[in-house]
């Protein structure tokens, strides 16, 4: 049976000082919620606390990323399937909409389908190959690629719209 | 063309992502990573436990078979499935008396995948709405949701002699608490006053152990108080970088205020029923602090001092109203200041 220890709880947090901005910046990317990003940040940090003993050396923050997409793949089939908008910051709607909307990319982002996004985000800001980013979804890479080319037919649209500077200044 | 626009989304997400700040609170990790390792243990060793238990009802089965009797009754056959019935993991709080409550109950389930869901439902049953969480968010943190008026929901381990949430305002909460029928778990329900609802910063409880628990993952040290008829416990409260010192009656008149750095701080509360009026004051020493004196307004009322933490508080005990209609001032030595008076207004 595991248990905590001193000592692995001192190598669990170091990585996590390394770890949680970028964890905290794709789940943001993914989100466009602050909220809701440090929400899913807390949760895969500590699933990965759990899996510490399992996690090979130098790989905690691929792991740690993928249990965060997955949590958040999980919200959003949540929040699509439960009646309720009640629980307040928590999974409030379609919590992948609630988007701050100072931010451009965000912005655009959210206008994208979950799945699509998911892709940009892990391809194009996390620099993961087509192959990851398939591993980390656990969908084919051939699905990878035509939601990335979708996603950023999209945005290309979306970009031309946008006149320089927009969406930065209040 | 495409590389021009991957390029750009690229730029545009690096931007977005550059002024992120990273709020993680790395101890809280930690402290919700063992509270889940403990839960995930626990949970083994009772599936271990169930599993044995079958096992010595199926190995008992086989043995009795092998001596040709039977341990157990025959089965009869039936025409149809035998009903069964499933227990859930739920704690159901009664809604009724709270005024401002869209439900007359709010359902509470823990499922085995750590799904922990919400619902509300109406007096004839009817579920009105439902909501999910990870049961490890709503773990001792607690979630915050709307039936009308502000609640907030969270596990805590163990079943707890009494729970006192922690909140940033001093509006009034009413706070009940159920243990749940498998595990080691109790669902505490927080009901805020009417309108805009303070935030829940931390829940304490009393353990089974008589030692108090912080949501925090931390057992601070307490002092319990038999006065004069007031009786409870005293300790300081560490949630969100501000020291609370915090009392929880055991008629349920419970307190907490805010006690950083080095300050002089009073407090008054009074309960009032059929008996009368039942009055505390209470006055947190600085650090340091020696040789408290009482100028008491009324010479009915009585006063005593104890130690939390290192620090001096004085209890008095009497049934004015008001602070004042109880004490003039209170005194004490300062090492740096010398003898200083504190008026009471």
């Amino acid at each position: 049976m595991f248990r905590s220890t001193p000592a692995r709880d001192a190598e669990f947090a170091e990585f996590m000082r390394s770890a949680s901005a970028s964890l905290g910046r794709t789940a943001w990317l993914l989100t466009g919620n602050a909220d809701l990003a440090d929400e899913l940040v807390q949760a895969a940090l500590v699933k990965t606390y759990l899996a510490w003993p399992r996690v090979r050396s130098g790989e905690g923050l691929a792991y740690a990323r993928r249990i965060l997409v997955n949590l958040n793949v999980d919200r959003y089939r949540r929040s699509r399937t439960t009646p309720s908008d009640r629980i307040d910051g928590v999974v409030a709607g379609n919590a992948e909409s609630a988007v701050d909307d100072r931010d451009q990319a965000t912005r655009m982002m959210a206008t994208l389908p979950a799945q699509q996004r998911r892709v940009i985000v892990l391809r194009y800001y996390d620099d993961l190959s087509e192959a990851e980013v398939a591993h980390h979804l656990g969908v084919s890479v051939g699905a990878v690629k035509s939601s990335a080319s979708r996603g950023l037919a999209a945005l290309r649209t979306r970009f031309a719209r946008v006149p320089e500077g927009e969406g930065h200044d209040e | 063309m495409t590389n021009d626009v991957e390029e750009q989304v690229r730029e545009e997400l690096a931007a977005s992502a550059h002024g992120w700040i990273d709020r993680i609170d790395h101890d809280r990790v930690l402290t919700d990573g063992r509270r889940a390792l403990r839960r995930r243990s626990l949970r083994r060793a009772a599936m271990v436990t169930g599993a044995v238990a079958a096992i010595a009802v199926l190995g008992w089965a086989g043995l009795a078979s092998g001596f040709g009797r039977s341990a157990t009754p025959a089965v009869i056959a039936t025409p149809s499935p035998a009903p069964s019935t499933v227990t859930l993991n739920r704690a159901t709080f009664d809604l009724t008396g709270v005024r401002g409550a869209d439900y007359a109950r709010l359902e509470v389930t823990v499922t085995t995948d750590g799904t922990l869901w919400i619902s509300g439902m109406a007096a004839d049953g009817d579920v009105r709405f439902t909501s999910s969480i990870e049961a490890l968010y709503a773990s001792t943190h607690g979630v915050m949701t709307d039936v009308g008026v502000p609640v907030a929901v969270g596990l805590i381990p163990g079943t707890p002699a009494w729970i006192m949430p922690v909140t940033t305002g001093s509006t009034g909460v009413v706070s009940d608490v159920r243990r749940l029928p498998a595990g080691d778990e109790s669902v505490y329900l927080v009901v805020f006053g009417s309108g805009k609802a303070p935030r829940l910063v931390g829940v304490c409880w009393g353990g089974a152990d008589s030692e108090v628990h912080e949501s925090s993952g931390t057992s601070p040290a307490s002092t319990d108080l038999d006065f004069d008829g007031h009786r409870g416990t005293f300790f300081f409260t560490d949630f969100e970088d501000v020291s609370r010192l915090t009392f929880h009656g055991d008629s349920g008149n419970s307190f907490s205020f805010e006690a950083n750095g080095s300050r002089y701080r009073p407090y008054f509360t009074s309960e009032h029923d059929s008996a009368g009026t039942r009055s505390m004051a209470v006055a947190l020493l600085p650090w340091n602090a020696t040789d408290p004196m009482v100028d008491l307004a009324d010479p009915s009322a009585t006063w005593t001092t104890l130690e939390v933490s290192g620090r001096t508080v004085v209890v008095v005990s009497g049934t004015s109203d008001t602070m004042a209609g109880m004490v003039r001032s209170v005194s004490y030595t300062d090492a740096k200041d010398g003898r200083v008076t504190r008026p009471v207004r």
